[in-house]
């Protein structure tokens, strides 16, 4: 597996307008404010933050779905920026697969298994001799076989699991260099959300795609990936290892998100977990300085509310945004 | 395109589905026997009545079926043609004259009086005046002479109903086209008062100038005509009700398809082009939400005219930004955010691909059955503006009629029918579509099925 960097995200903003009477403009969402990593070929990383935190909004902006405000974002070279930016999204568009939430929502009911998956190949323009064998692969990586059982049903007839082994198998069918998975598993079953995971990895694996794994739930990511971003509010606040992570987690908002994990340990029916108060702050108008301080108990007045923290690495390869890491960090 | 096709099959898996195609299928095989039989520009003419037209109907004649509930035996209207019936001589006079005797005889086999008498005479002569005498036979031979030496133009009619002179001289003052018909026997008896049935002879004497033809013609106006019965200007109610189901079609389907396809593609355009353009869409439609449509119409009626597709064309504008489209909007938005709608985006669909297979095969079948229901709307819409009078003058419609009905008083003077018949193809009407669209509704919207 070769190491170069597949995705290269720089400082990305998505604002949304607000409006006012339908024609005034009324100020922004500020769903992501300053988003910058990189993927490897070959990797995966997982993007864990809770709701409103801008996870799907980064989902979204990556696939081109929504254009950035701001920021530069780099696929295998290719620079999807603002200028060239309709030829780009073609291209783009051939080279990411999407994986969404809700499986039955993410397939048109009106068609059948062998259209849904057709459809990507002709928009995309593939030779009609070769759509067949596409699809034929594509279900049988996904263990939908024998495909001619499936082939002309309808989403409905198929079961939650199916459904997402089918979505996967269209975001996988124009061989894309980059798949996108929101929350691929939240809305199955428990019993199949393990296999759908094993799923996704497998497919990584045998093509050496990169995954982005967006998930509210800390508890799936060690099936998953290479790496955890935490976000929170628009931003990235923490960017480690996995097992890093887990068994080191930097950011208090980190740190209270891995609290809030429930497993399935006697003990903790007497614990009192310890979970910050309050709600994610308004994107329209977020806190001031770093963002998590008025929910924080390491809050620092003066400097926490005044001044955006930069992103420090206290221990090689684990980034964290937290004025905690000052006095080790490089700014 | 299948599923709308296999949803349409399931139709027939509805008994009131097929019993309103039966009622909508029915009034189309109408419109096409009315718009065939009687062209546009003649039903025009012949609603618009006028001199030669509608002289030898009966006024105010219920439908000829009411006999069958009635039991009584209501008489038609009986025409005695010189030409045709009847013998004549004709006598030499000095001066270039002749004397011409017509005997016109009648079988009157009904036991009801008839409700009017007229004679009508042409001749081929010009501007000259003649003199003619006339005479009434009773079956039992009891004369009763009618006229005599009455000056009349080359073209002329006696309404022998409206004779004065005549009323005085029958017993008991009665109306001729009652008192001509009572035997002479039963004239001083007070009650009951009926006509004799049997044979009668009207007897006309005239003097022409020879060379020339005098035809002469005898209407017994009867009290019951046709299917449909007559109004108070004699006309035909049956033209109207004929005539009036192409025009409620053609008003409902054109109307309901127009404003609805108009509202529909506005919502799609402005839900996907969304800003300022889907802004505006939305005050527009709450401005018109607020225009009032009764006075807006009084107003065109007033002012500009009231031509039915004037009409048309303005409760058409004034229904593209309705609540339909608010109903419309809200359900493009939902489809809009659907995220295989957002898969397709990701996988290079662009909007023409989008827009066509995947928005509009969602919600053309949801609205399919909205834009069934919405027909009987503007039929109703039509007719309720004529019934206010700010229908089209000239056109036979059902409002029309209705119009035309309440107007003479008909419900005050008994004539029912007159305002029954059409308002009941009215109901009918709305009562077909609203089976198939219910029927469609509980196909495409299954989630019905249950409540």
């Amino acid at each position: 597996m070769t190491h170069e960097t597949l995705l290269s995200v720089r400082e990305l903003r998505t604002w949304y307008e607000l409006r006012k009477w339908g024609f005034f403009r009324a100020g922004y969402v500020k769903a992501l404010d300053g988003v910058t990593f990189d993927l490897k070929r070959g990797d995966a990383i997982t993007i864990v933050g809770e709701s409103g935190s801008g996870k799907t909004t980064l989902a979204k902006t990556v696939l081109g779905l929504v254009p950035p405000t701001q920021g530069e974002m780099i696929l295998a070279g290719e620079h999807l920026d603002g200028q060239k930016r309709g030829k780009a999204l073609a291209w783009l568009r051939g080279n990411v697969g999407f994986v969404q939430q809700d499986p039955y929502a993410a397939l048109p009911p009106f068609m059948t298994v062998d259209r849904i998956l057709r459809e990507p190949l002709v928009i995309n323009k593939v030779s009609k001799g070769d759509q067949d064998a596409r699809i034929d692969a594509a279900m049988g990586e996904v263990r939908l076989t024998p495909q001619s059982d499936f082939l002309h049903k309808y989403p409905h007839m198929l079961s939650g699991g199916q459904q997402q082994r089918l979505v996967i198998a269209r975001a996988i069918i124009l061989q894309p260099q980059l798949v996108v998975a929101d929350e691929p598993v939240s809305m199955l079953d428990a019993s199949v959300r393990v296999e759908i995971l094993q799923l996704l990895r497998r497919v990584q694996e045998t093509h050496g795609l990169g995954v982005i794994y967006i998930t509210h739930d800390l508890s799936t990511v060690r099936y998953f990936s290479e790496y955890v971003f935490v976000m929170y509010a628009g931003k990235i606040v923490e960017k480690a290892e996995v097992r890093e992570l887990i068994h080191n987690p930097l950011h208090p908002y980190s740190q209270a998100l891995l609290t809030a994990i429930s497993d399935p340990d006697p003990d903790n029916a007497d614990t009192v977990k310890e979970v910050p108060a309050g709600e994610p702050p308004s994107l329209a108008h977020p806190p001031s300085g770093c963002r998590f301080h008025p929910r924080c108990k390491h809050h620092m007045p003066g400097l926490c509310d005044r001044e955006e923290p930069k992103s420090f690495e206290p221990t090689p390869g684990h980034f964290a945004e937290c004025w905690l890491f000052r006095q080790g960090g490089t700014s | 395109m299948s599923s709308l096709l296999r949803a349409l099959k399931e139709l027939r898996r509805y008994p009131s589905a097929i019993a309103g195609l039966a009622i909508i299928g029915l009034l189309i095989i109408v419109s096409i026997y009315a718009m065939v039989t009687i062209p546009y520009s003649e039903a025009i003419r012949l609603w618009r009545g006028g001199p030669g037209v509608w002289d030898e109907y009966p006024r105010n004649a219920v439908p000829a079926w009411f006999d069958w509930f009635s039991g009584e035996r209501l008489p038609k209207t009986i025409t005695v043609d010189s030409r045709t019936a009847g013998t004549r001589t004709v006598e030499p006079l000095d001066g270039g004259l002749v004397r011409v005797r017509y005997t016109l005889p009648f079988e009157f086999p009904y036991a009801v009086f008839p409700s009017e008498l007229s004679l009508f005479s042409a001749a081929t002569y010009e501007g000259k005046r003649t003199r003619f005498t006339a005479t009434w036979i009773q079956p039992d031979g009891h004369t009763i002479p009618l006229v005599s030496d009455r000056s009349m133009r080359d073209t002329d009619t006696y309404y022998i109903s409206l004779d004065n002179n005549l009323r005085d001289r029958l017993p008991r003052a009665a109306a001729p086209e009652e008192g001509l018909f009572l035997a002479a026997s039963d004239a001083a008896a007070a009650h009951p008062r009926a006509p004799a049935s049997g044979t009668y002879e009207l007897v006309v004497e005239t003097e022409i100038p020879e060379g020339h033809s005098f035809e002469t013609r005898l209407v017994v106006f009867g009290k019951a005509y046709g299917l449909a019965g007559t109004d108070n200007r004699r006309r035909d109610i049956m033209v109207a009700l004929l005539w009036g189901a192409p025009l409620a079609l053609a008003f409902g389907l054109f109307g309901a398809l127009v404003s609805n396809i108009a509202t529909f593609v506005l919502a799609g355009v402005g839900t996907w082009v969304g800003g300022h353009v889907d802004g505006l869409f939305q005050r527009l439609t709450q401005l018109t939400l607020l225009l009032p449509l009764l006075p807006i119409m009084v107003m065109v009626g007033q002012f500009y005219g009231r031509s039915l597709w004037l009409i048309l064309g303005i409760v058409i504008l004034l229904n593209i930004f309705s609540g339909a489209f608010l109903t419309y909007r809200s359900m493009f938005l939902q489809a809009k955010e659907a995220p295989y709608i957002e898969a397709a985006k990701a996988y290079g669909a662009r909007n023409g691909r989008i827009i066509f297979r995947y928005l509009l095969p969602r919600i053309v079948p949801v609205l399919l059955p909205t834009f069934v229901l919405v027909i009987p709307q503007f039929v109703f819409l039509e007719a309720s503006l004529a019934v206010l009078g700010l229908g089209d003058p000239i056109l036979p419609t059902w409002g029309k009629l209705i119009y035309d009905a309440r107007s003479a008083d008909a419900l005050y003077k008994g004539y029912y029918y007159w305002i029954l018949e059409p308002a009941t193809l009215l109901m009918i009407t709305g009562f077909g579509f609203a089976l198939v669209g219910f029927a469609l509704d509980r196909i495409f919207n299954p989630r019905l099925r249950t409540m």
